[in-house]
């Protein structure tokens, strides 16, 4: 019994740092000792009172303050400061980066087990984008969603002698190449966390399509990224062992020369990456566990340009502009995995729509799972649109300007990525 | 804590927390004692009380006590979440996600910060997981547009960086310093 109360209090001392309470709760497992009964308790023990961080303002009478700011800066003094913790990792993550430099304690969290800990228990519901701008290539620009805000970041160890695009992404990790090919680099936008990947072992100077996965559910657990380029060759990175590897060669029944849709970002599902080609239309699938190759010729839906993979619970889906007359409408479809054709699923609202009639628009997807942004451009306009796959809601999302800039930016290409804290490898 | 907590209200509150005709159940179910610092009598229901894991866990281990002293928690922030926990139970009864979000949002709202910060160290203390959520949810979302210089005035933190290492600090995630509201 003795023990259980001193539980009860030991529980309060630890938060509740006030050494004047001691004496107080001795006398209280005394009684309860002798009794048994909790009824015995001693009345009139004054309350054990929680200790500020500063000097607790004497003679202070909350409610006749004149100014409720100074008020309310007396109050939260009295939080407890291991509860802190819990707080921050609820924060958003642009916030948590800016509160780093309130104090010292604030700024290890970032190395803090228990506080990766509580981090995971808030996932972030929507990815985040990683995006170049055609005015700045040398830089990105990063948007979230969550509070509709554009970002601009300075990865210090990029290249800056040669421009690198975002081409994939996984667990939090961002993987670019630079547009010569040649060279592959990881990073966590957020961290600075930054790798260059060792040479490719093959020379191929041609264009290729990338793909990203991770092996378990977080990046701690290692990543593959899958380079194949129009004549067949293709690599696979494993990070585990930081090197290339050649698999093989492609199965005969994949049609070569291979037109990938090189703007159509690789859906990664479960472990497997799905590309998009043309000639014939469809689809060529890479299982980055079992090595398999496979192909799914799916007819192309008339008059669509600007098509991109998607992923919506599973499914493949499809983004594209249907394009006819004069009219334009952004169209979401979903594979029929039965009979291999696109059926049209939704359509961007109507209304919107008419801002691109009689213009010669182009589209560029960016981020193929949960939540995409479009980038619609032409010669009088530069719109960007979010679209949920989930819920099928359509939202505009502001412009990318630079710090002080005025005038919208625009986005060329980019990526979409989970942001994580904790994401290096 | 304060003298203010002795107000006369408690006893109202007090009196709505003893017997009454139970609305759900027609059979009488199990009350049990808490008793705040301030000598409050608080009687609950038990499945109120359970919400508390640190009263749980001390009944697992004596389920023959029918009082349990909390000689670190004051009548005022008792009631609130005592208020609080009645609610959750309700909910558990009948399921509904969305009149549980507002349920949680207007009972943050409605409070003083005086309030929220006395009962922060009681829903941890009480291990009240569900309010322990919800109050230090409302903490995130009154700073998190806020500056690094307001937080530090807000919670009475000293800057003990040097001016190199905050300089430092602050070019490596300028971009999260973009867009912040005015102290």
């Amino acid at each position: 019994m003795e023990g259980l109360i001193r539980k009860l209090f030991y529980r309060w001392s630890v938060l509740n740092l006030d050494d004047g309470s001691a004496d107080d709760y001795s006398s209280l497992v005394m009684a309860a000792g002798k009794s048994g009964s909790f009824k015995m308790l001693e009345p009139g023990k004054p309350p054990a009172s929680k200790k500020p961080r500063k000097e607790r303002n004497r003679g202070k009478s909350l409610g006749t303050t004149s100014s409720t700011e100074v008020m309310q800066q007396e109050i939260w003094k009295e939080f407890p400061e291991d509860l802190f913790e819990a707080v921050i990792a609820r924060l958003p993550i642009a916030t948590f980066f800016r509160f780093r430099s309130v104090c010292q304690k604030w700024n290890s969290l970032l190395d803090s087990q228990s506080f990766s800990e509580l981090c995971s228990q808030f996932p972030q519901a929507n990815p985040w984008f990683y995006t170049i701008t055609h005015e700045n290539v040398n830089s990105g620009a990063m948007y979230d969603p969550s509070l509709k805000k554009w970002y601009h970041p300075t990865i210090t160890y990029l290249p800056t002698n040669l421009i690198v695009l975002p081409v994939a992404s996984a667990g939090g990790l961002v993987c670019f190449l630079d547009i010569g090919h040649r060279n592959f680099y990881v990073c966590n936008p957020l961290t600075q966390f930054f790798k260059e990947l060792p040479p490719r072992s093959v020379r191929v100077w041609s264009r290729v399509a990338v793909g990203m996965t991770l092996n378990g559910s977080a990046a701690s657990g290692g990543y593959k990224i899958l380079w194949v380029c129009c004549d067949g060759e293709y690599e696979v990175y494993d990070s585990l062992k930081n090197s290339w590897t050649r698999p093989g060669s492609m199965p005969s029944f994949i049609k070569l020369p291979l037109s990938l849709n090189f703007r159509s970002q690789a859906v990664s599902l479960g472990g497997t990456l799905y590309f998009m080609r043309s000639e014939p239309d469809g689809i060529v699938s890479y299982n980055m566990v079992t090595g398999v190759w496979k192909q799914f010729v799916v007819p192309a839906p008339l008059h669509l340009s600007d098509p991109t993979l998607a992923e919506c619970g599973g499914q493949i889906m499809l983004v594209g502009l249907l394009t006819k007359n004069a009219a334009t409408c952004v169209c979401i479809w979903e594979l029929q995995k039965m009979t291999l054709l696109w059926k049209e699923v939704d359509r961007m609202p109507n209304i919107w729509c008419l801002d691109f009639y009689g213009k010669h628009v182009r589209m560029t997807c960016l981020g193929n799972t949960g939540l995409l942004m479009l980038s619609l451009r032409s010669k009088q306009m530069n719109r960007l649109v979010s679209y949920n796959v989930v819920s099928r809601e359509w939202l505009k999302v502001p412009g990318c300007l630079v710090p002080r800039g005025k005038k919208r930016q625009w986005i060329a290409c980019g990526t979409a990525f989970n942001p994580c804290l904790t994401a290096t490898a | 804590m304060s003298s203010s907590t002795d107000s006369p209200t408690l006893t109202t509150e007090t009196t709505q927390l003893s017997p009454q005709p139970d609305t759900e159940t027609a059979k009488p179910t199990k009350k049990i004692t808490l008793k705040s610092s301030d000598n409050q009598i608080f009687e609950v229901e038990e499945s109120v009380a359970m919400e508390f894991a640190t009263v749980k866990s001390f009944f697992e281990d004596s389920p023959s006590t029918d009082t349990v002293p909390l000689p670190n928690v004051t009548a005022k922030p008792l009631s609130q979440v005592i208020e609080f926990c009645k609610e959750q139970i309700k909910f558990k009864a009948n399921p509904d996600e969305a009149q549980k979000k507002k349920y949680n949002a207007e009972f943050v709202t409605e409070k003083s910060d005086k309030d929220l910060v006395d009962m922060i160290p009681v829903a941890n203390y009480l291990e009240i997981k569900d309010l322990l959520d919800v109050l230090n949810q409302a903490v995130a979302d009154r700073i998190e547009n806020k500056s690094v210089e307001y937080v530090r005035s807000f919670f009475g933190i000293d800057n003990d960086f040097t001016a190199e290492e905050e300089a430092a600090l602050r070019r490596e995630h300028a971009w999260a310093y973009e867009g912040v509201d005015e102290d």
